[in-house]
């Protein structure tokens, strides 16, 4: 389950950074992504950073858990 | 203003706000234009005054909860306590709402955003409260079980409840009629099923309101400081009453008046609109 939430977080940095690069640089990649428009958008890197930081709190409770 | 007391009062009560806003303005034969820069800030105006009356509403457990979950993030575990319990219930179930908002709330209002497609998902909203009341009864009937208290609610019926929720995108479909739909059938009480959604939608409320601030200072918007203030009030004003209105009421009523007027005043709708009586 750590490694999940790591994984998570991961990605969901990567997709804010590239929410907010798209409107700057907008690609194949970030298009197949789901970014359609080219315009600003300030909720898609919200989202992202707010699923980021409950992943890392997800991660924060696994680490605190006790071993099984 | 009139629009302002609507949205404070559609909004919490379960027969869907954005239903409303389309459905009424030809009904009164109001020359609105939905997509016009004044009239969407004055729309984050009145949201973000509904969300703050439900803030104020809410305050002590909204004290509690934030507490209880800065607690349980510094601990890194859970202890068992109700806040605790109701503010991550209240951050799962938002998670479902949260993505499809933000992913799909453009193309699926474009697609069904007009007056007869509105009307029959406010039906099915009258329905899908019917449903709830009696699926809850037979449930009750069959297993004898007894209302269970918040924290005694899963991940995944929070989870449940969340997508419930996300429902509500579609223009008709009731958020607060949604989520205490599912609430019942995850067995809380309609008081607490009610609150249950309130707090949900809280954040949900407050968020849309705050992202679409930058919309009040686009070129075009014509909203004086003074109608933004005013409007904010008398939604704020109108959302409290509401909602202390409806938690009352919860204690001892069902879903069924809702649903009777969700279906009735659905079905008066298609007919006005499918022949052309209203334009």
């Amino acid at each position: 389950m750590k490694s999940l939430a790591i994984a998570l977080a991961v990605i969901f940095i990567l997709c804010g950074i590239l929410s907010i690069l798209h409107p700057l640089a907008a690609n194949e990649m970030t298009r197949a992504l789901g970014f359609s428009s080219d315009k600003a958008h300030a909720k898609h890197p919200f989202l992202y950073f707010v699923l980021a930081v409950l992943s890392l709190i997800w991660l924060r409770f696994q680490s605190a858990a006790p071993a099984r | 203003m009139v629009l302002a007391v609507l949205q404070g009062v559609s909004e919490l009560f379960p027969i869907s706000s954005l239903g409303h806003t389309v459905l009424i303005p030809p009904l009164l034969h109001w020359h609105v234009d939905e997509s016009d820069e004044s009239f969407l800030a004055f729309v984050v105006v009145l949201h973000l005054g509904t969300a703050l009356a439900l803030l104020a509403y809410y305050r002590n457990e909204w004290v509690r909860i934030v507490r209880a979950l800065v607690g349980s993030i510094v601990r890194g575990r859970f202890n068992g306590d109700r806040d605790e319990r109701l503010g991550w219930l209240l951050v799962v179930g938002t998670i479902p709402v949260g993505i499809m908002g933000v992913l799909f709330q453009s193309s699926v209002r474009g697609l069904f955003a007009s007056p007869i497609p509105v009307a029959i998902f406010l039906m099915i909203n009258g329905l899908v409260m019917f449903a709830g009341e009696e699926l809850r009864r037979r449930q009750r009937a069959r297993s004898e079980r007894v209302a269970k208290p918040i924290e005694k609610v899963t991940w995944v019926e929070g989870l449940g409840v969340g997508f419930a929720q996300s429902l509500a995108l579609l223009p008709g479909i009731s958020r607060s009629g949604a989520s205490i739909v599912a609430g019942l059938l995850i067995d809380l009480d309609h008081e607490e099923a009610a609150n249950y959604s309130f707090l949900l939608a809280t954040p949900v409320i407050l968020l849309a309101g705050l992202l679409e601030i930058p919309t009040l200072f686009k070129p075009g918007v014509t909203i004086g400081p003074v109608e933004a203030i005013l409007g904010c009030v008398v939604a704020g004003v109108t959302a409290y009453a509401s909602v202390a209105f409806l938690t009352r009421y919860f204690q001892h009523n069902d879903l069924r008046p809702f649903g009777w007027y969700c279906l009735l005043a659905g079905a008066a709708a298609v007919i006005l609109f499918s022949t052309k009586v209203v334009a």
